[in-house]
């Protein structure tokens, strides 16, 4: 379970102070299939980043199954990130040099596992995100869906707790879009992953289980869906 | 996947710059190379040189001579020679044996003057100890007790002797005699010797030992001795110390020096080697700072790379490690590169040497050949790789480090 408890954070650009959250309070279960919604500059990159333990947040609290993870230092947060954290972002960010085998495996090589077990484990995971058969392509020989079906296969191998996206469908066609979304809620039934995306597309708020709509560092609205 | 075989698979994202990087410190790593293969050469060369026509390996000479050396004090001569020699000669270790009379002396011909460097040799075992065949390029060496020379090819060319007529080429030689007086005395030319050290040839004359004696009044003396010693078992300083302990009361008048003790410019030269590490650290500086350049580019244009690994769980220190190991297999192939480079133009062009042409005529006293030979010496050539390679990995290593402060946050934001 993930409690955020009054978060705030405050970005300095330039002269200029950017309140991106205002004292944030959410509370999300195990296995979730949550969007969060809102337009540009409403927080929600935020929230993620400060979910991720990518960013430091201002005051307030976040508990990871209890753990106040705010509050690890940056080696602590990294090994926290590497084992129960999957990340996916709207440019796939994949590693250029690595084939597609590569760049799920080595979500594994991080996790010290021997070589068998990250073998069988990629290729099981290359195969339910339909990428069978192209594991040794490298980024730039795979189309944009299949790039980040890479990154999903990434996230998703270490059968991690969670995981963000931040906004996956962004940079895809609508029909692509609406395949990896798809994607992700299959392998969230399956797994029981916590998936937390954010968007501002229509579209994939509709394929979210639970819709929490951020506006100008507040939560606006938060829904929950059939 | 290691971070090895990433960092491996890096170095071909930006094949021209990694190219570039390599090359400036191969260029680095094989001027290193080739200069210290020159200064090896150069002193294997004087040291050779060195011992086998000026000092030995050990030098023993009458005490009193290096004083008044600038008079030409013939007098100051190793007494009771025979037995001398005998007592130096019976070390094992002592290999070879030279017993030289040295003599100054002048010839007019023509008008003109010229000077020579007169030596009385035992041929028997000058021949091994100077390598005279290797020297002797006209005619043969002078019999035992002959009143015969043999002289250096520019001295024979500016007295116009050249062998080839049927008449004896003879000359007459002004010199002093032990007991201070003049000499003149006429020996026969029968053999040209061309040294590679151009000096000599200038002003070298070899007659036996004998006869010198004879001429110049030294009846079983002898100016100097040189020794060669088996370096196995003694260095030159060591061997000269030890005769010093052994022999040093029982011939008190004699001086008994290595020859590194004798010779200042070679041993100044020795020293000035060691500057040479300096340089080499500069050089390498300035070869790596073309893979610090680099790496700086590299950490900045993969910013959201390293914002991804950094977001997937990777650790400063191993986001700086993914960086060093890029620049540390650069630097690593660039100063394979450069020492094979290095090691393959010594081979090609070592032995032949570089002619100095005459630039070396008028060293006096510096023991240097007309050619510059380049000596490899493995263990400089290792230590000059693995000092290439370290000092470029590590001058990346800060450039590198910069990956492991960037916010995983941050570089995310970088476009």
């Amino acid at each position: 379970m993930i409690a955020i408890e009054k978060v705030t954070k405050t970005y300095v650009s330039g002269d200029v102070e950017v309140k991106a959250l205002r004292g944030v309070d959410l509370t999300i279960q195990d296995g979730e299939f949550i969007s969060i919604a809102g337009p540009s500059g409403s927080g929600k990159t935020t929230l993620l980043n400060l979910i991720g333990c990518i960013d430091t947040l201002d005051s307030g609290k976040i508990l990871i199954d209890g753990n106040p993870v705010y509050d690890l230092d940056k080696d602590a947060k990294a090994l926290f990130r590497r084992e129960t954290l999957g990340f996916i972002f709207q440019s796939y960010n994949l590693i250029p040099v690595l084939t597609a085998f590569e760049n799920v495996a080595f979500a594994l090589n991080l996790l010290d596992m021997d070589d068998k077990e990250i073998r069988e484990r990629t290729m099981a995971i290359l195969a339910e995100v339909g990428l069978q058969g192209m594991e040794d392509r490298r980024p730039n020989k795979l189309s944009g869906g299949q790039q980040q079906r890479v990154a999903i296969a990434r996230a998703l191998v270490k059968n991690p707790k969670i995981i963000l996206a931040d906004e996956p469908t962004a940079n895809l066609d609508s029909h692509t879009g609406e395949d990896i979304l798809k994607l992700m809620r299959e392998m969230n039934e399956k797994h029981g992953t916590t998936f937390i995306f954010s968007t501002h597309d229509r579209m994939v708020m509709d394929y979210a289980k639970r819709l929490v709509s951020l506006h100008d560092g507040l939560i606006q609205n938060d829904e929950t869906r059939s | 996947m290691k971070l090895s075989h990433i960092a491996l698979r890096n170095i071909m994202r930006n094949r021209r710059r990694s190219i570039l990087s390599g090359s400036a410190i191969a260029v680095a790593t094989m001027s290193i190379v080739l200069l210290f293969g020159m200064m090896e050469g150069m002193l294997d060369d004087m040291a050779r040189n060195e011992q086998r026509y000026e000092t030995g390996m050990v030098h023993i000479l009458n005490a009193e001579f290096d004083k008044y050396a600038r008079l030409n004090p013939v007098h100051l001569y190793i007494k009771n020679a025979e037995e001398t020699v005998k007592a130096f000669e019976s070390y094992p270790w002592v290999t070879a044996v030279s017993e030289r009379i040295n003599f100054a002396g002048r010839i007019y011909q023509d008008n003109r003057e010229y000077n020579v460097f007169g030596k009385g040799v035992d041929f028997s075992r000058e021949k091994d100890f100077e390598k005279l065949d290797e020297v002797l390029v006209a005619g043969r060496l002078p019999d035992p007790g002959s009143r015969e020379a043999v002289i250096g090819v520019k001295l024979a060319a500016e007295l116009g002797i050249d062998l080839t007529d049927s008449e004896p080429d003879k000359i007459t030689i002004l010199t002093m005699k032990s007991n201070r007086t003049s000499k003149h005395f006429t020996v026969e030319v029968v053999g040209l010797l061309a040294y590679p050290v151009s000096s000599l040839n200038s002003v070298t004359l070899l007659m036996p030992l004998a006869t010198a004696q004879d001429f110049l009044l030294m009846k079983d003396g002898l100016s100097e001795i040189l020794l060669m010693v088996d370096e196995e078992q003694y260095n030159a300083n060591r061997a000269a110390a030890l005769l010093r302990d052994e022999l040093g009361s029982r011939y008190p008048d004699l001086k008994i020096e290595s020859w590194l003790e004798t010779n200042l410019i070679f041993s100044m030269m020795n020293m000035a080697a060691n500057i040479y590490n300096v340089f080499a650290l500069f050089f390498f500086v300035l070869g790596s700072s073309v893979i610090i350049n680099t790496t700086i580019m590299v950490i900045y244009e993969r910013m959201q790379e390293i914002g991804t690994l950094g977001a997937m769980g990777m650790r400063g220190k191993e986001l700086t490690r993914l960086f060093f190991l890029e620049a540390f297999f650069i630097s690593l192939i660039g100063a394979l590169i450069g020492t094979l480079i290095g090691i393959v133009i010594i081979l090609a062009i070592g032995k032949s040497g570089i002619p100095l042409g005459s630039m070396m005529e008028d060293l006096e006293g510096f023991s240097m050949s007309n050619y510059l030979y380049l000596g490899l010496s493995i263990k400089n050539t290792v230590v000059v790789f693995i000092y290439s390679v370290a000092i470029a990995s590590l001058s990346t290593f800060i450039p590198s480090r910069r990956a492991s402060k960037i916010e995983p946050v941050e570089a995310l934001r970088a476009i």
